[in-house]
């Protein structure tokens, strides 16, 4: 036994002279918490890193959209991704980003059916992208505007009809039947999985202020209502 | 006084292409109205064959080239009507948005015109 002197004064070391006791595992401990602690938002600047160096932001812009002309629009090359993190889910971009797949049928704006491939990134490196993408939000995406249970019986019929009839979304994007087959325009982003890609409060937002998400977009400002907007969203978060 | 006759044979020619083009400015606004909003269901030259023409809709976009077509239904509603309200302002499909909530009165009327040289009606 030794002494050990602290401000209070002194008292007995209950470890044995020469032996450093629980201290290395207690630091240990707190190493490994706060490395746990830390690596998401690790990660997120590993992921805005990434973002620099593959000059992603030459195609994607994470500013604010701002309201320019039609011709602007036509001159973009990609999404604009400084909502990102209210519009898509996490998963779904750290999936994508790895193995992209086409969500249009044309090259970016345009109304050519020859789009442009997205380049593919390492899987450990798009999960970093996907972290980073996700903490750029937007403070109009209302949270918990649509509940995340779905739509049942009548609610879901009233849903399918504002979307198939009333405001023919389909005519402009592709959706699914029941039976699997792929049917719609296809101007507008592919929607039969948009239950996997897209947040319900962000669609409902979308819905609610196009023109906040995207100045001067195609798709035309329907001025819905909000039990519509939220139906609309629901529906086509149930896309999967 | 050199200076003076320069400008009056600037102004002299600016005031002839006015006359001679009238609708040169606002054309070219409507090409690029149309192309972007209109196109994808028209098609670019307007002939109803968009890329989201397809077979699954219960009815194809309207050929604003039938110059005898367009000429029977603007004779029931004029242009304006259906870009401002949609199909159902006119009793048709719905499929075709109203517009009035997106575009401005003066983008809706030089669409309308852009239509109607289209249509040659």
């Amino acid at each position: 036994m030794r002494l050990c002197r602290l401000k209070g004064g002194d008292f007995l070391c209950k470890i044995k002279e020469g032996t450093m006791g629980r201290w290395p595992i207690i630091t240990l401990t707190a190493i490994v918490f706060l490395f746990l602690w830390a690596s998401p938002s690790l990660a997120q600047k590993e992921g805005e890193a990434i973002f620099k160096a593959k000059d992603c932001g030459s195609c994607h812009s994470i500013s604010p959209p701002k309201f320019g002309s039609i011709e602007e629009k036509m001159n973009e090359k990609g999404p604009n991704l400084s909502y990102a993190g209210s519009k898509y889910k996490e998963e779904w971009l750290k999936k994508w980003l790895a193995k992209p797949e086409n969500i249009h049928y044309t090259k970016y704006n345009t109304l050519s059916l020859k789009p442009d491939k997205h380049v593919a990134i390492p899987e450990k490196e798009a999960g970093e992208v996907a972290k980073y993408l996700s903490t750029l939000k937007d403070a109009k995406v209302v949270s918990g505007a649509v509940s995340s249970g779905g739509l049942m019986g009548g609610e879901k019929v009233k849903a399918k009809t504002l979307f198939d009839k009333k405001k023919a979304c389909y005519a402009c994007h592709t959706v699914k039947t029941t039976a699997g087959k792929l049917i719609g325009g296809r101007s507008g982003p592919d929607l039969s999985m948009a239950g996997e890609r897209l947040n319900g409060d962000w669609v409902y937002s979308y819905l609610k202020a196009p023109d906040h998400f995207e100045p001067k977009g195609r798709s035309p400002v329907f001025a819905l209502s909000d039990d519509e907007a939220k139906k609309i969203a629901a529906y086509v978060v149930s896309f999967k | 006084m050199k200076r003076l006759a320069l400008v009056v044979t600037l102004a002299i020619i600016l005031l002839w292409g006015f006359l001679v083009f009238p609708g040169i400015s606002i054309s070219a606004d409507a090409k690029g109205l149309y192309k972007w909003y209109c196109a994808s269901c028209h098609g670019e030259e307007g002939k109803g064959d968009g890329i989201n023409s397809v077979k699954e809709l219960p009815v194809s976009p309207t050929n604003h080239t039938d110059t005898a077509e367009m000429k029977k239904r603007v004779a029931k509603n004029p242009f304006i009507d259906t870009i401002k309200g949609g199909g159902a302002a006119i009793g048709k499909s719905e499929i075709m948005p109203a517009w009035e909530k997106t575009l401005t009165n003066e983008e809706m009327k030089a669409l309308d015109k852009y239509v109607h040289d289209l249509c040659k009606c």
